[in-house]
Protein backbone atom coordinates (compact mmCIF):
# COMPACT_ATOMS: atom_id res chain seq x y z
CA UNK A 1 0.00 0.00 0.00
CA UNK A 2 2.49 2.46 0.89
CA UNK A 3 4.29 3.94 -1.80
CA UNK A 4 7.22 6.84 -0.43
CA UNK A 5 8.47 9.46 -2.73
CA UNK A 6 12.01 8.68 -3.95
CA UNK A 7 13.75 11.66 -2.83
CA UNK A 8 15.51 12.33 -6.54
CA UNK A 9 11.43 12.70 -7.48
CA UNK A 10 10.46 15.03 -4.71
CA UNK A 11 13.35 17.21 -5.63
CA UNK A 12 12.00 17.14 -9.24
CA UNK A 13 8.79 18.53 -8.19
CA UNK A 14 9.44 21.35 -5.77
CA UNK A 15 12.07 22.81 -8.58
CA UNK A 16 9.43 22.51 -11.53
CA UNK A 17 6.17 22.20 -10.15
CA UNK A 18 5.40 26.18 -10.39
CA UNK A 19 6.93 26.35 -13.68
CA UNK A 20 4.59 24.14 -14.91
CA UNK A 21 1.69 25.67 -13.05
CA UNK A 22 2.72 28.99 -14.82
CA UNK A 23 3.65 27.24 -18.34
CA UNK A 24 -0.21 25.33 -18.09
CA UNK A 25 -2.00 28.51 -16.64
CA UNK A 26 -1.14 30.93 -19.75
CA UNK A 27 -2.53 28.18 -22.08
CA UNK A 28 -5.79 27.29 -19.87
CA UNK A 29 -6.15 30.84 -18.63
CA UNK A 30 -7.46 29.02 -15.37
CA UNK A 31 -5.97 28.06 -12.00
CA UNK A 32 -7.26 25.55 -10.89
CA UNK A 33 -7.18 23.82 -14.04
CA UNK A 34 -3.70 24.62 -14.59
CA UNK A 35 -2.90 22.92 -11.25
CA UNK A 36 -4.65 20.47 -12.05
CA UNK A 37 -2.75 19.91 -15.38
CA UNK A 38 0.63 20.25 -13.82
CA UNK A 39 -0.76 17.13 -11.20
CA UNK A 40 -1.60 15.00 -13.60
CA UNK A 41 1.73 15.13 -15.64
CA UNK A 42 3.21 14.57 -11.65
CA UNK A 43 1.54 11.91 -11.35
CA UNK A 44 2.64 10.31 -14.88
CA UNK A 45 5.91 11.00 -14.18
CA UNK A 46 5.90 9.32 -10.97
CA UNK A 47 4.45 6.29 -12.90
CA UNK A 48 7.50 6.79 -15.20
CA UNK A 49 9.93 6.63 -12.13
CA UNK A 50 10.67 3.27 -11.29
CA UNK A 51 9.10 2.21 -14.09
CA UNK A 52 11.17 -0.11 -17.36
CA UNK A 53 11.61 3.35 -19.04
CA UNK A 54 13.00 5.56 -16.87
CA UNK A 55 12.68 9.22 -17.89
CA UNK A 56 16.28 10.83 -19.01
CA UNK A 57 15.21 14.31 -18.41
CA UNK A 58 12.20 14.37 -16.34
CA UNK A 59 11.96 18.29 -16.05
CA UNK A 60 11.64 18.64 -19.83
CA UNK A 61 9.73 15.17 -19.99
CA UNK A 62 6.92 16.33 -17.12
CA UNK A 63 7.12 19.98 -18.82
CA UNK A 64 6.26 18.54 -22.32
CA UNK A 65 3.55 16.42 -20.99
CA UNK A 66 1.79 19.19 -19.20
CA UNK A 67 1.87 21.02 -22.38
CA UNK A 68 -0.02 19.16 -24.33
CA UNK A 69 -2.20 18.04 -21.63
CA UNK A 70 -2.54 21.84 -21.67
CA UNK A 71 -3.44 22.42 -25.12
CA UNK A 72 -5.60 19.18 -25.11
CA UNK A 73 -7.76 20.77 -22.39
CA UNK A 74 -7.52 24.29 -24.03
CA UNK A 75 -8.92 23.04 -27.25
CA UNK A 76 -11.79 21.15 -25.40
CA UNK A 77 -12.86 24.35 -23.78
CA UNK A 78 -12.82 26.57 -27.07
CA UNK A 79 -14.97 23.66 -28.38
CA UNK A 80 -17.30 23.29 -25.41
CA UNK A 81 -17.97 26.71 -23.81
CA UNK A 82 -16.75 30.44 -24.26
CA UNK A 83 -15.90 31.54 -20.93
CA UNK A 84 -15.78 35.32 -20.38
CA UNK A 85 -13.10 36.84 -18.20
CA UNK A 86 -15.65 38.12 -15.39
CA UNK A 87 -16.65 34.32 -15.07
CA UNK A 88 -12.82 33.46 -14.46
CA UNK A 89 -12.45 32.36 -10.60
CA UNK A 90 -11.74 35.22 -8.23
CA UNK A 91 -8.34 33.92 -7.34
CA UNK A 92 -6.41 34.20 -10.45
CA UNK A 93 -4.04 36.13 -10.33
CA UNK A 94 -4.41 38.05 -13.64
CA UNK A 95 -2.97 41.70 -13.65
CA UNK A 96 -2.48 42.61 -17.16
CA UNK A 97 -6.66 41.94 -18.25
CA UNK A 98 -6.11 42.84 -21.59
CA UNK A 99 -3.13 40.32 -22.50
CA UNK A 100 -4.86 37.78 -20.71
CA UNK A 101 -8.02 38.02 -22.67
CA UNK A 102 -5.99 38.50 -26.61
CA UNK A 103 -4.34 35.11 -25.48
CA UNK A 104 -8.24 33.35 -25.15
CA UNK A 105 -8.70 34.73 -28.84
CA UNK A 106 -5.02 32.54 -30.09
CA UNK A 107 -4.93 28.73 -30.82
CA UNK A 108 -3.82 26.76 -27.71
CA UNK A 109 -0.64 25.38 -29.48
CA UNK A 110 0.08 29.57 -30.32
CA UNK A 111 -0.42 29.96 -26.38
CA UNK A 112 1.57 27.59 -25.55
CA UNK A 113 4.69 28.66 -27.84
CA UNK A 114 4.09 31.72 -26.39
CA UNK A 115 4.23 31.13 -23.01
CA UNK A 116 7.44 28.57 -23.32
CA UNK A 117 9.38 31.23 -25.66
CA UNK A 118 8.66 34.62 -23.84
CA UNK A 119 7.73 33.87 -20.12
CA UNK A 120 10.29 30.79 -19.38
CA UNK A 121 12.66 32.38 -21.74
CA UNK A 122 13.34 29.05 -23.57
CA UNK A 123 15.24 29.28 -27.17
CA UNK A 124 13.23 28.22 -30.34
CA UNK A 125 15.20 24.69 -30.72
CA UNK A 126 13.50 24.08 -26.95
CA UNK A 127 10.82 24.82 -27.62
CA UNK A 128 10.72 22.93 -30.61
CA UNK A 129 11.44 19.83 -28.66
CA UNK A 130 9.01 20.99 -25.78
CA UNK A 131 6.10 20.88 -28.52
CA UNK A 132 7.10 18.01 -30.67
CA UNK A 133 7.31 19.99 -33.70
CA UNK A 134 9.97 21.30 -35.98
CA UNK A 135 11.74 24.68 -34.93
CA UNK A 136 10.40 26.56 -38.11
CA UNK A 137 7.06 25.89 -37.19
CA UNK A 138 7.41 27.59 -33.45
CA UNK A 139 8.90 30.33 -35.56
CA UNK A 140 5.59 30.49 -37.35
CA UNK A 141 3.52 29.62 -34.26
CA UNK A 142 5.54 32.95 -32.88
CA UNK A 143 4.89 35.10 -35.81
CA UNK A 144 1.39 34.66 -35.96
CA UNK A 145 0.69 34.96 -32.13
CA UNK A 146 2.46 38.05 -32.07
CA UNK A 147 0.69 39.58 -35.19
CA UNK A 148 -2.54 38.90 -33.70
CA UNK A 149 -1.91 39.95 -30.58
CA UNK A 150 -0.15 43.32 -31.62
CA UNK A 151 -3.34 44.07 -33.56
CA UNK A 152 -5.83 43.15 -30.36
CA UNK A 153 -3.61 45.08 -27.79
CA UNK A 154 -3.02 48.09 -30.20
CA UNK A 155 0.75 47.59 -29.84
CA UNK A 156 3.54 48.42 -32.44
CA UNK A 157 3.86 45.18 -34.14
CA UNK A 158 7.80 44.63 -35.11
CA UNK A 159 6.43 41.11 -36.55
CA UNK A 160 9.20 41.10 -39.31
CA UNK A 161 12.10 39.87 -37.05
CA UNK A 162 13.08 36.97 -36.55
CA UNK A 163 13.27 34.56 -33.32
CA UNK A 164 15.59 32.01 -32.22
CA UNK B 1 6.30 49.79 -25.95
CA UNK B 2 6.88 46.74 -28.10
CA UNK B 3 4.24 43.47 -28.61
CA UNK B 4 7.21 41.38 -27.51
CA UNK B 5 7.91 43.50 -24.42
CA UNK B 6 4.37 43.86 -23.45
CA UNK B 7 3.88 40.37 -23.95
CA UNK B 8 6.59 38.93 -22.08
CA UNK B 9 5.98 41.84 -18.52
CA UNK B 10 2.20 40.87 -19.17
CA UNK B 11 2.68 36.97 -18.64
CA UNK B 12 5.26 38.03 -15.72
CA UNK B 13 2.80 40.07 -14.35
CA UNK B 14 -0.26 37.70 -14.45
CA UNK B 15 1.98 35.23 -13.42
CA UNK B 16 4.15 36.04 -10.57
CA UNK B 17 1.47 35.35 -7.49
CA UNK B 18 0.77 31.87 -9.08
CA UNK B 19 2.48 30.27 -6.27
CA UNK B 20 1.40 27.32 -5.65
CA UNK B 21 1.25 25.59 -2.27
CA UNK B 22 3.64 22.66 -2.97
CA UNK B 23 3.08 20.48 -0.15
CA UNK B 24 -0.08 19.81 -0.73
CA UNK B 25 0.06 19.75 -4.86
CA UNK B 26 2.27 17.05 -3.52
CA UNK B 27 -0.41 15.16 -1.30
CA UNK B 28 -2.30 15.05 -4.51
CA UNK B 29 0.21 13.82 -6.62
CA UNK B 30 0.32 10.86 -4.57
CA UNK B 31 -3.57 10.55 -4.28
CA UNK B 32 -4.29 10.56 -7.90
CA UNK B 33 -1.20 8.54 -7.98
CA UNK B 34 -2.76 5.87 -5.86
CA UNK B 35 -6.10 5.87 -6.68
CA UNK B 36 -5.17 5.13 -10.81
CA UNK B 37 -3.53 2.16 -9.10
CA UNK B 38 -6.35 1.41 -7.24
CA UNK B 39 -8.46 1.97 -10.22
CA UNK B 40 -6.33 -0.68 -12.33
CA UNK B 41 -6.61 -3.21 -10.06
CA UNK B 42 -10.25 -3.03 -9.89
CA UNK B 43 -10.34 -3.09 -13.64
CA UNK B 44 -8.29 -6.43 -13.93
CA UNK B 45 -9.97 -7.79 -11.25
CA UNK B 46 -13.81 -6.88 -12.68
CA UNK B 47 -12.11 -7.77 -16.24
CA UNK B 48 -10.99 -11.10 -14.72
CA UNK B 49 -14.48 -11.80 -13.23
CA UNK B 50 -16.70 -10.77 -15.92
CA UNK B 51 -14.17 -13.38 -18.22
CA UNK B 52 -14.33 -16.23 -16.26
CA UNK B 53 -18.61 -15.52 -15.59
CA UNK B 54 -18.38 -15.30 -19.15
CA UNK B 55 -16.06 -18.52 -19.84
CA UNK B 56 -18.47 -20.27 -17.43
CA UNK B 57 -22.33 -19.81 -18.97
CA UNK B 58 -21.43 -19.01 -22.76
CA UNK B 59 -22.23 -15.97 -22.61
CA UNK B 60 -22.01 -14.30 -25.91
CA UNK B 61 -22.08 -10.69 -24.36
CA UNK B 62 -18.76 -9.92 -22.86
CA UNK B 63 -17.35 -7.34 -25.34
CA UNK B 64 -20.18 -4.83 -24.19
CA UNK B 65 -20.22 -5.97 -20.60
CA UNK B 66 -16.43 -5.00 -20.72
CA UNK B 67 -17.23 -1.74 -21.86
CA UNK B 68 -16.62 0.51 -18.91
CA UNK B 69 -19.17 0.95 -15.83
CA UNK B 70 -20.59 3.31 -14.00
CA UNK B 71 -19.90 5.67 -11.11
CA UNK B 72 -22.38 6.41 -9.04
CA UNK B 73 -22.48 9.18 -6.53
CA UNK B 74 -22.46 7.92 -2.56
CA UNK B 75 -24.87 9.40 -0.67
CA UNK B 76 -23.86 11.35 2.20
CA UNK B 77 -23.52 9.50 5.57
CA UNK B 78 -26.00 10.21 8.14
CA UNK B 79 -25.61 13.02 10.09
CA UNK B 80 -24.68 14.99 7.16
CA UNK B 81 -27.59 15.80 5.46
CA UNK B 82 -27.62 19.62 4.40
CA UNK B 83 -24.12 19.83 4.62
CA UNK B 84 -22.13 20.35 1.06
CA UNK B 85 -19.36 18.00 -0.27
CA UNK B 86 -16.38 20.47 0.33
CA UNK B 87 -15.25 20.78 -3.19
CA UNK B 88 -11.77 19.85 -4.36
CA UNK B 89 -10.20 23.21 -4.48
CA UNK B 90 -11.02 26.82 -4.87
CA UNK B 91 -13.09 29.48 -2.82
CA UNK B 92 -16.05 28.08 -0.68
CA UNK B 93 -19.25 30.05 0.14
CA UNK B 94 -19.35 30.37 4.16
CA UNK B 95 -21.62 27.40 4.88
CA UNK B 96 -22.03 23.70 5.93
CA UNK B 97 -19.78 21.23 4.70
CA UNK B 98 -18.67 17.55 4.84
CA UNK B 99 -15.46 16.51 4.00
CA UNK B 100 -13.05 13.56 3.85
CA UNK B 101 -10.05 12.64 5.92
CA UNK B 102 -7.13 12.53 3.56
CA UNK B 103 -6.21 9.27 2.60
CA UNK B 104 -9.65 7.61 3.87
CA UNK B 105 -11.40 4.59 2.36
CA UNK B 106 -15.02 4.57 1.62
CA UNK B 107 -15.64 3.34 5.18
CA UNK B 108 -13.70 6.35 6.83
CA UNK B 109 -16.41 8.80 8.36
CA UNK B 110 -16.65 12.01 7.21
CA UNK B 111 -16.02 15.52 8.66
CA UNK B 112 -19.19 18.18 9.00
CA UNK B 113 -17.54 21.55 9.07
CA UNK B 114 -18.88 25.02 9.70
CA UNK B 115 -16.44 27.31 7.33
CA UNK B 116 -16.88 30.37 7.24
CA UNK B 117 -16.44 33.35 5.00
CA UNK B 118 -12.57 33.57 3.38
CA UNK B 119 -11.88 30.29 3.36
CA UNK B 120 -11.11 28.08 -0.08
CA UNK B 121 -10.82 24.15 -0.22
CA UNK B 122 -7.96 22.25 -0.94
CA UNK B 123 -7.93 18.42 -1.75
CA UNK B 124 -11.63 18.17 -0.20
CA UNK B 125 -10.10 17.09 2.84
CA UNK B 126 -8.97 20.90 3.77
CA UNK B 127 -9.97 24.29 4.21
CA UNK B 128 -7.25 27.22 4.23
CA UNK B 129 -7.25 30.96 4.72
CA UNK B 130 -5.90 31.78 1.41
CA UNK B 131 -3.31 34.69 2.22
CA UNK B 132 -2.29 33.16 5.25
CA UNK B 133 -1.70 29.51 4.50
CA UNK B 134 -3.25 28.55 7.47
CA UNK B 135 -6.23 26.34 8.11
CA UNK B 136 -7.51 22.92 8.93
CA UNK B 137 -6.67 19.83 7.19
CA UNK B 138 -8.39 16.16 7.87
CA UNK B 139 -6.13 13.38 7.73
CA UNK B 140 -5.59 9.74 8.11
CA UNK B 141 -2.65 8.75 8.97
CA UNK B 142 -1.09 4.76 8.36
CA UNK B 143 2.66 5.36 8.90
CA UNK B 144 4.86 7.17 11.14
CA UNK B 145 8.42 8.86 10.13
CA UNK B 146 10.90 7.70 12.41
CA UNK B 147 13.09 10.37 11.23
CA UNK B 148 11.12 13.06 9.18
CA UNK B 149 13.74 14.28 7.09
CA UNK B 150 14.87 10.88 5.86
CA UNK B 151 13.01 10.84 2.48
CA UNK B 152 14.29 7.31 2.20
CA UNK B 153 12.31 6.23 5.56
CA UNK B 154 9.12 4.15 4.57
CA UNK B 155 7.70 4.66 8.11
CA UNK B 156 6.33 2.08 10.62
CA UNK B 157 2.84 1.66 11.60
CA UNK B 158 2.13 2.31 14.89
CA UNK B 159 -0.59 0.68 15.61
CA UNK B 160 -4.36 1.32 15.44
CA UNK B 161 -5.29 3.67 18.31
CA UNK B 162 -5.52 7.16 18.84
CA UNK B 163 -2.53 6.33 21.35
CA UNK B 164 -0.48 4.39 18.89
CA UNK B 165 -0.31 7.28 16.65
CA UNK B 166 0.29 9.66 19.45
CA UNK B 167 3.12 7.63 20.77
CA UNK B 168 5.13 7.26 17.61
CA UNK B 169 4.70 11.03 17.12
CA UNK B 170 5.67 11.84 20.34
CA UNK B 171 9.20 9.09 19.68
CA UNK B 172 9.63 11.01 16.36
CA UNK B 173 13.11 12.37 15.92
CA UNK B 174 13.51 15.96 15.33
CA UNK B 175 9.80 17.06 16.25
CA UNK B 176 8.94 17.93 19.54
CA UNK B 177 5.23 16.64 21.09
CA UNK B 178 3.73 17.93 23.89
CA UNK B 179 2.41 15.15 26.22
CA UNK B 180 -0.93 13.99 24.56
CA UNK B 181 -4.21 14.93 26.70
CA UNK B 182 -7.42 13.32 26.88
CA UNK B 183 -9.80 15.43 24.51
CA UNK B 184 -13.76 14.98 22.94
CA UNK B 185 -14.39 16.88 19.26
CA UNK B 186 -18.22 16.08 18.20
CA UNK B 187 -18.53 13.24 20.82
CA UNK B 188 -15.36 11.14 20.18
CA UNK B 189 -12.94 10.54 22.96
CA UNK B 190 -9.38 10.98 21.57
CA UNK B 191 -6.05 12.81 22.22
CA UNK B 192 -4.64 16.23 21.60
CA UNK B 193 -1.41 17.30 20.99
CA UNK B 194 0.75 19.98 19.38
CA UNK B 195 3.88 18.55 17.08
CA UNK B 196 6.49 21.76 16.87
CA UNK B 197 9.10 21.29 13.81
CA UNK B 198 12.54 23.04 14.46
CA UNK B 199 13.01 26.42 13.07
CA UNK B 200 14.21 27.22 9.93
CA UNK B 201 17.93 26.60 9.52
CA UNK B 202 18.20 25.01 13.16
CA UNK B 203 21.07 22.29 13.77
CA UNK B 204 19.13 19.17 13.47
CA UNK B 205 16.71 20.36 11.31
CA UNK B 206 15.43 19.00 8.00
CA UNK B 207 18.61 20.44 5.35
CA UNK B 208 15.21 21.60 3.00
CA UNK B 209 13.36 22.84 6.01
CA UNK B 210 10.40 20.39 4.84
CA UNK B 211 9.21 17.61 8.07
CA UNK B 212 7.75 14.05 6.37
CA UNK B 213 5.66 13.46 9.06
CA UNK B 214 3.29 10.53 8.21
CA UNK B 215 1.67 8.66 5.62
CA UNK B 216 -1.94 8.76 5.31
CA UNK B 217 -4.00 5.78 4.58
CA UNK B 218 -3.66 6.37 0.82
CA UNK B 219 0.38 6.27 0.95
CA UNK B 220 0.37 9.89 0.23
CA UNK B 221 3.18 12.16 2.51
CA UNK B 222 2.06 15.09 5.61
CA UNK B 223 5.07 17.65 5.10
CA UNK B 224 4.94 20.37 7.53
CA UNK B 225 7.71 23.32 6.62
CA UNK B 226 10.18 24.33 9.35
CA UNK B 227 8.95 26.25 12.97
CA UNK B 228 5.21 25.17 12.38
CA UNK B 229 3.40 24.14 15.32
CA UNK B 230 0.75 21.56 13.99
CA UNK B 231 -2.25 21.46 16.78
CA UNK B 232 -3.59 17.29 16.45
CA UNK B 233 -6.59 16.55 17.69
CA UNK B 234 -6.67 12.31 17.29
CA UNK B 235 -9.79 10.54 17.28
CA UNK B 236 -10.89 7.16 17.72
CA UNK B 237 -13.88 6.84 15.44
CA UNK B 238 -15.82 3.55 15.18
CA UNK B 239 -12.85 1.68 14.60
CA UNK B 240 -11.32 4.24 12.68
CA UNK B 241 -8.47 6.42 13.55
CA UNK B 242 -8.55 10.00 12.11
CA UNK B 243 -7.00 12.88 12.72
CA UNK B 244 -7.69 16.50 13.02
CA UNK B 245 -5.46 18.83 11.98
CA UNK B 246 -4.39 22.96 12.85
CA UNK B 247 -1.71 24.64 11.68
CA UNK B 248 -1.33 26.99 14.55
CA UNK B 249 -0.33 30.20 12.20
CA UNK B 250 -2.10 32.95 10.92
CA UNK B 251 -3.50 36.20 11.72
CA UNK B 252 -5.68 36.31 15.33
CA UNK B 253 -8.78 36.42 13.04
CA UNK B 254 -7.89 33.36 11.31
CA UNK B 255 -6.99 31.31 14.02
CA UNK B 256 -10.12 32.00 16.13
CA UNK B 257 -12.15 31.23 12.52
CA UNK B 258 -9.94 27.88 12.75
CA UNK B 259 -10.84 27.45 16.72
CA UNK B 260 -14.46 28.04 15.77
CA UNK B 261 -14.16 25.52 13.20
CA UNK B 262 -12.41 22.71 15.39
CA UNK B 263 -15.09 23.76 18.01
CA UNK B 264 -18.36 22.87 15.97
CA UNK B 265 -16.93 19.65 13.62
CA UNK B 266 -19.11 16.96 13.79
CA UNK B 267 -17.22 13.28 12.70
CA UNK B 268 -19.85 11.00 11.04
CA UNK B 269 -20.11 7.49 10.21
CA UNK B 270 -20.57 6.05 6.85
CA UNK B 271 -23.23 4.07 6.70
Amino acid sequence: MEHPVHPDYEWVFRTTYPAVVRTAFVIVRERGLAEEVAQDAFVRLYERWDGIEPVEQPQAWVHAVAVRMAVRQARRRRTTSVVDLDDRPVDDPVVDVDLHRALGELPPRQRAAVALYYLEDRPVAEVALLLDVSPSTVKQHLHRARARLAVLLGEETEVAGDVG
Amino acid sequence: MSVEDRIRHGLRANTEQLRPALEHAEEVVMLKVQRRRKARRVRYVGAGALVAAAVAVGAVWLPSALQGGTVTEEPGPAGSEGATPLPREGRIAPGTYVAQFNGGGPATPRAVLEVPSGFQAWGGSAVLEPGDSAGLGLYTATRVMGDPCDRGDLGEDPGPSAADLARALAAQERTRASSPTPVTIGGHDGLYLELTTPEPGAPGGCADDRYDLWRTGAGGPRFVGAGEVQRLWILDVAGHRVVVDVEQSGSEDVVRDVDAMVEAIRIVEQP
